[in-house]
C-alpha cells in the first residue's frame, strides 16, 4: 500500500496544495470565476468532512476533482442550464493527463511569455476574447474584420501559443 | 471541442486575463472549523465575492457617504440574521470559531455589523456597529497596512471607505482599523474617522493680477505654466501649506530654495517644470514639514539615442535622491515623459507603493509599464498618444481611483469601453483641448458608455467647442439615468464664438440646463464667459429628463467677468434655478485669468437670493 509510506499532510496543507488545481479544473469545465470560488470551497468541505482518507497527492487530487465535477453537474442541474462541457464523464481523467504533461503553473507562466511574442494585434484579440469576454462579432467590429477571420485569428493564435509552449518545454527539458 | 482543447483554452484565458485562482485557504479552513452548516445556509464571504452586486452597492454607499460624510455599508447585500456572512478572514489568518466568537491567533479579519466578538489573548473586540479590520498583534507596518488595503481592494470593499481609514487603534493583543461606525476594543470605544475635513481651498493664480489678489492668509495656491521667477513672490505668503506649481518655466535651484522660507509648507508639486537639465531638488531637505511632493523623473531629451546604460545610471542617481527625500517621511508622486518608459520599472522597483503618477505623451508602451504599478490610485496622462491597447493596459490597474486624460485625439468609444471595466474608478476627466470644430470630441456612443459607468462619482468633460458635445445635442435623449451615482459633473467651456442657438437639435440655451441632461448632485461649470449666462433657460430642454433635475443640489460656476447689467442677470438666474426643486446652493466664483473689469458677483447673489429664498447663492470669489 502506498499509504504506508506517505506522511499525512495537515488539512491546511492539503487545501493549500490542491485548491488552485480544483478552481482551474472547474473553470476549465465552464464555471464562471465566482461560481468556481464557491464550488472550490464546497468541494473541500464535502471531501474533508466526508470519508476522505489520505492516500497520496495524486489520489487526493483525483478525489477532489471527482467531487468538484459532481458538484458542478449538480449546479448545472439546479440552474437548468446546458452543460458547457460535453465530455464531463472523462473530464477529470483528461484533466489529470493534461496536468501530467505539464504542471499548470508552469504552463501559464510560459504562456504569458509566449503571448508577449505575438503581434500586438493578436494580443489585443486574445485580450478582447478572454479578458473582456467579447463575442466574435463584437471583436470583428472592433478589429475591422469578418467574424470568420476573427475565428481563424484566434485559432492561429492558440496554435502558435501551443507550439511556443511546447518549444519552451523541450528547451527546458534539455 | 475535446476536453483537452477546452483545457488549453482555459489556460490561454488565464494567461491573458486577470482571472486567476484565488487563495481561499483561510475561508475553507474557517468553514471547516465552524459547526456544520444547515443545508440552505449561505456561504462565508459570499458577499465579498460578487463584484457586480457589490459594485452597485458600493456606489450606493458612496452616494450616501458623500452626502452625509459617513459611508454606509450596503445593508441590502448582507443579511443581519446570517452571522456567517458578517466576517471574512485575510489570507493566511489563523483563527478558530468558538461558542463565544472568533479566536484570532494571527493575521487579520474583515468584519461588519453582526459579526461575532473577536478575542486574542487579553484583547476583546466587540459591539461592532459598522465595518472594521481586526489584526492580531501590534499595529501593522506601512507595508502590512498596504497589503491589507490591497486585500480590501481585492475584496471590492469600497475605495472611499478604505482611503478614509488610516488610523489603527491598538489594544492589548490586537489592533483595529475602523472603516465605518463604532465598536469596542478592550472596553474602549473605537470609531471610524469622522467626516473628512472640508477640502482645502486652492486659490487659482493664472496671472500677476491673481497674485495681487491672493489673500495674505492663503494656505493653498495653484499656479500652472508660470515662470518660476514668481516662486520667491509666492514665498512671501507665510501661511502657505500647499503649492501646486506645475509646468513651471525656467526653474532653478534658487527658486525652490526661496520656498524654504515657508514654515508650514506641507505639500509641494513642481511637476512638469522646465529645468534646462536635471532638476535640483536639494532644497526640499530644508522643508521641515513637507509631507507630499510631486517631482519629475528626468530623462534627457533624445535619450532613446543615447547609451541605455548611461540613462539607467542617471535614473538610479535620481532614485537615490528620491529615496533620501522619502526617508524623511515625504510621500512622493512622480511625473515622467514617455521617453522614461523603459526606466519606469526602475522607479517602480524603488517605490512599489507609488500611488500617483503623471505621464506626458504616454504611448501604448508607457501604458504597459504603468499597468505594473499595482498600487496606483491616481493617474494623469497629459497629451496621451495611447491607442486602444494602451487603454487595455490601463484597465488592468487594480486600485485606480482617479484617471485624468488630456488627449491629442478624439476619445473613441472602444477606449472608454476598456476604462469602464475599472471597477475601482471613481473619478474620470476627459480633456481634449486640441479638438476643433471638424472633430466630434465626445461621440454619443462614448457618452452612453460613460453614463453606464455607475462606479463613477465624478465625471469631467473639458473641451473648447461644446456645440459638439453629444449630451447637448437636443436630437437624442440623454443616456444618463436618475438612478445613477454621479455626484459631480464638471464641464469646462472655453470662450467660443458659438452661441447656444447653434447647438444641434435646438439643445439647451443656458449652462444651467445641464441639470436636465446629467444626473449629478453637483454641477460645476468652469471658465465661462458671461455671455453664456445671458440666454433664457428652457423649461423643455430637448433630450433632457426632469427626473435628473430633481437630483441637482449644488451648482458651482466660474465666470471670467461680468459685464452685463445686474438686473438682467438676476432675472435670468432666478428663472433658470427655480426649475430645480432640490437645489440648495449655488457658488459663484471668478475664473482664474478673469479680467475683473466689472465683478459684481456679490450683488448678483443677493439679488437671486431675494427671489429664491430656498436657494443659497454665494459669491465665493473673495475666499
Amino acid at each position: 500500500m502506498v499509504v504506508a509510506t506517505q506522511t499525512k499532510p495537515s488539512t491546511e496543507q492539503i487545501i493549500h496544495a490542491h485548491q488552485r488545481d480544483v478552481w482551474r479544473f472547474l473553470v476549465a469545465l465552464g464555471c464562471e470565476a465566482a461560481e468556481a470560488d464557491d464550488l472550490t470551497q464546497e468541494t473541500f468541505l464535502a471531501v474533508l468532512r466526508g470519508k476522505f482518507e489520505y492516500r497520496g497527492e495524486q489520489e487526493t487530487a483525483a478525489w477532489l476533482r471527482r467531487s468538484a465535477k459532481n458538484l458542478f453537474i449538480s449546479s448545472i442541474r439546479k440552474r437548468r442550464r446546458a452543460s458547457l462541457a460535453p465530455n464531463l464523464d472523462d473530464a477529470d481523467a483528461d484533466w489529470a493527463q493534461y496536468q501530467a504533461a505539464m504542471p499548470e503553473d508552469e504552463r501559464i507562466a510560459w504562456l504569458r511569455e509566449c503571448v508577449t511574442e505575438l503581434a500586438e494585434r493578436v494580443q489585443l484579440a486574445l485580450k478582447q476574447r478572454y479578458e473582456d469576454g467579447l463575442s466574435r462579432e463584437e471583436m470583428a467590429t472592433r478589429l475591422g474584420m469578418e467574424p470568420s477571420a476573427v475565428r481563424s485569428l484566434l485559432e492561429r493564435a492558440r496554435q502558435r501559443l501551443r507550439e511556443c509552449v511546447e518549444r519552451k518545454q523541450r528547451r527546458d527539458e534539455r | 471541442m475535446t476536453n483537452v482543447e477546452r483545457f488549453w483554452e482555459a489556460s490561454v484565458a488565464e494567461a491573458v486575463s486577470t482571472r486567476h485562482p484565488p487563495d481561499q485557504s483561510a475561508e475553507i479552513l474557517a468553514r471547516l472549523n465552524a459547526p456544520p452548516e444547515p443545508a440552505k445556509r449561505k456561504r462565508v464571504v459570499r458577499w465579498i465575492r460578487y463584484p457586480v452586486e457589490l459594485a452597485a452597492a458600493a456606489a450606493l454607499i458612496v452616494a450616501i457617504g458623500f452626502a452625509t460624510g459617513l459611508i454606509q455599508w450596503p445593508e441590502e447585500t448582507i443579511e443581519q440574521s446570517d452571522p456567517e456572512r458578517t466576517w471574512a478572514a485575510g489570507p493566511g489568518a489563523d483563527l478558530r470559531e468558538t461558542e463565544s466568537g472568533l479566536q484570532l491567533e494571527s493575521g487579520y479579519l474583515l468584519l461588519k455589523t453582526g459579526a461575532p466578538d473577536v478575542r486574542r489573548g487579553d484583547s476583546l473586540f466587540t459591539n461592532l456597529e459598522g465595518v472594521a479590520v481586526v489584526c492580531a498583534g501590534d499595529m501593522p507596518s506601512d507595508e502590512e497596512h498596504s497589503a491589507i488595503q490591497t486585500w480590501l481592494h481585492e475584496r471590492k470593499v469600497d475605495e472611499a471607505m478604505i482611503a478614509k481609514a488610516t488610523r489603527w487603534a491598538a489594544g492589548a493583543a490586537m489592533c483595529v482599523l475602523m472603516l465605518q461606525g463604532t465598536a469596542q476594543l478592550d472596553g474602549q470605544e473605537v470609531k471610524a474617522a469622522e467626516k473628512t475635513a472640508s477640502a482645502p481651498v486652492w486659490h487659482e493664480v493664472a496671472s500677476v493680477m491673481d497674485l495681487d489678489r491672493l489673500p495674505r492668509d492663503a494656505k493653498y495656491v495653484r499656479m500652472s505654466g508660470m515662470s518660476a521667477e514668481y516662486l520667491p513672490v509666492v514665498a512671501g505668503f507665510e501661511r502657505l501649506e500647499g503649492i501646486s506649481f506645475q509646468y513651471g518655466k525656467n526653474f532653478s535651484a534658487s527658486h525652490l530654495d526661496a520656498l524654504t522660507r515657508l514654515p508650514e509648507l506641507r505639500n509641494l508639486d513642481v511637476r512638469g517644470g522646465q529645468w534646462g537639465g536635471r532638476p535640483d531638488y536639494s532644497a526640499l531637505a530644508k522643508m521641515k514639514k513637507l509631507q507630499v511632493a510631486g517631482l519629475d523623473l528626468y530623462i534627457p531629451s533624445g535619450a532613446e539615442d543615447e547609451d541605455r546604460e548611461a540613462v539607467e545610471r542617471l535614473v538610479a542617481e535620481q532614485v537615490v535622491d528620491f529615496r533620501q527625500i522619502a526617508e524623511r517621511g515625504v510621500k512622493l508622486n512622480f511625473s515622467a515623459s514617455s521617453s522614461a518608459s523603459p526606466y519606469l520599472q526602475q522607479l517602480r522597483e524603488a517605490f512599489p507603493e507609488i500611488h500617483e503618477m503623471w505621464v506626458f505623451n504616454a504611448d501604448d508602451d508607457t501604458c504597459k509599464q504603468l499597468s505594473q504599478f499595482s498600487q496606483l490610485r491616481r493617474l494623469k496622462l497629459d497629451w496621451s498618444k495611447a491607442g486602444e491597447l494602451g487603454y487595455v493596459y490601463i484597465s488592468r490597474l487594480p486600485a485606480l481611483v482617479d484617471l485624468e486624460l488630456k488627449l491629442w485625439e478624439a476619445m473613441e468609444e472602444s477606449y472608454v469601453h476598456h476604462l469602464s471595466k475599472i471597477k475601482s474608478l471613481r473619478s474620470l476627466v476627459l480633456d481634449c483641448v486640441q479638438i476643433n470644430q471638424s472633430h466630434t470630441y465626445v461621440r454619443p456612443g462614448v457618452i452612453s458608455v460613460l453614463a453606464g459607468m455607475t462606479q463613477l462619482e465624478c465625471l469631467e468633460l473639458s473641451q473648447h467647442y461644446w456645440t459638439q458635445l453629444a449630451i447637448l445635442d437636443g436630437r437624442s435623449k440623454t443616456p444618463f439615468s436618475a438612478s445613477g451615482n454621479l455626484q459631480s459633473f464638471t464641464i469646462s467651456v472655453d470662450e467660443s464664438p458659438m452661441a447656444f442657438e447653434q447647438i444641434p437639435g435646438g439643445g439647451p440655451r443656458h449652462p444651467f440646463d445641464l441639470g436636465f441632461l446629467v444626473g449629478a448632485k453637483e454641477i460645476r461649470i468652469l471658465s465661462t464667459g458671461d455671455r453664456r449666462f445671458q440666454g433664457l433657460a428652457r423649461d423643455d430642454v430637448p433630450g433632457g429628463n426632469p427626473e435628473l433635475a430633481k437630483r441637482l443640489e449644488v451648482i458651482r460656476t466660474e465666470i471670467r467677468d461680468i459685464r452685463s447689467s445686474e438686473e438682467q442677470w438676476q432675472a435670468n438666474w432666478a428663472g433658470a434655478l427655480s426649475r430645480y426643486p432640490n437645489l440648495k446652493r449655488v457658488e459663484l466664483d471668478r475664473a482664474a485669468g478673469g479680467t475683473g473689469l466689472v465683478w459684481h458677483g456679490g450683488s448678483l447673489a443677493a439679488g437671486v437670493n431675494e427671489k429664491l429664498p430656498n436657494v443659497e447663492v454665494v459669491d465665493v470669489s473673495a475666499r
